[in-house]
């Protein structure tokens, strides 16, 4: 696999994808990384898959607390005699 | 502390549940619940879905996950005055669940080897720099979760926690740290490394499937 020279804004938006996609970057941050996602195809990517990674672990944990267990713990709160 | 019943009014006053099963005699004075604790407990039966969603993914099969729901609860129901009003309850209880978690894997004494939680950092960068570079868009559309779920599933539970519970359970990176009792700067590196397995993981098998 050919590894294209990583110029230094990839490198800086490498750096912070993690917390622009959790929304914590300052947003000096953020908009210089708006401005180079819209021309790098490659970090766009990347960050499209930082996000999309979550979106596809949030949809398939999404299931519901199971009905059996949750009158099971309704059972344990109205046992529960402490004060 | 304990409210007695100020009123206990002409029969049928309350029909269900804890208030029901005690008012055995009506017309002694009787013990009723904290009316915080009432609220306390509404609430957090409440969170049940949200504390599972994190609950199942910290254990390894449905069933652990259930015991450790029911661990949880008890121990939340029995220590409910160290809840401190106001505060995030959701958190308070998966800190919970985190503590018990934590025992659980100690007493099994099993820690999974940590899964490509060495990777270059810019593994993916390189990767889709390719000239057939997926489309994450479409990818994601029509992506299968196995291979994700898989992927968190080996994490070690270090690493699998802090995704868990800041992707999961919608923590912030401080909440995390206070539920886990590491710096914030800890928290980050680590959901750095879990997800970019995760991300490895989706990766490749967008791969196996464009093959
Ligand atoms: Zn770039």
């Amino acid at each position: 696999m050919s590894t294209r020279v990583r110029s230094e804004a990839c490198l800086h938006a490498q750096r912070c994808v993690q917390e622009y996609v959790d929304g914590t970057l300052v947003a000096e941050e953020v908009t210089v990384v708006d401005v180079h996602l819209a021309e790098c195809p490659c970090c766009a990517k990347c960050y499209g898959l930082e996000v999309g990674v979550r979106t596809v672990m949030r949809k398939a944990c999404d299931e519901p607390c199971p009905e059996g267990l949750r009158a099971e713990l309704r059972r344990i709160c109205d046992d529960c005699d402490c004060e | 502390m304990q409210v007695v019943a100020a009123m206990t009014g002409p029969s049928g006053t309350s029909t269900s549940g804890w208030y029901a099963r005690n008012v055995a005699d009506e017309t002694a004075e009787v013990p009723v619940t904290d009316p915080a604790r009432l609220v306390f407990d509404e609430q957090a039966l409440a969170l049940a879905d949200d504390v599972w969603r994190v609950a199942r993914r910290l254990t390894r099969d449905p069933q652990a996950a259930e015991d450790l729901m029911q661990e949880a609860y008890t121990r939340a129901f029995r220590s409910w005055k160290q809840y401190e009003p106001g505060t995030n309850l959701r958190a308070w209880l998966l800190r919970i669940v985190h503590n018990l978690a934590i025992d659980n894997a100690r007493k099994q004494q099993r820690q999974p080897e940590q899964l490509g939680l060495e990777a270059d950092d810019y593994y993916l960068y390189d990767r889709l720099n390719g000239a057939a570079a997926p489309d994450v868009d479409r990818l994601i559309e029509r992506l299968s979760p196995g291979p994700v779920l898989d992927a968190l599933s080996e994490l070690s539970l270090p690493f699998r926690e802090v995704v868990v519970l800041v992707d999961l359970g919608d923590l912030s990176y401080q909440e995390a740290a206070d539920v886990l009792e590491i710096p914030v700067g800890t928290v980050m590196s680590r959901l750095h490394r879990g997800r970019r397995v995760l991300k490895k993981a989706l990766a490749d098998h967008t791969d196996a499937e464009a093959a």
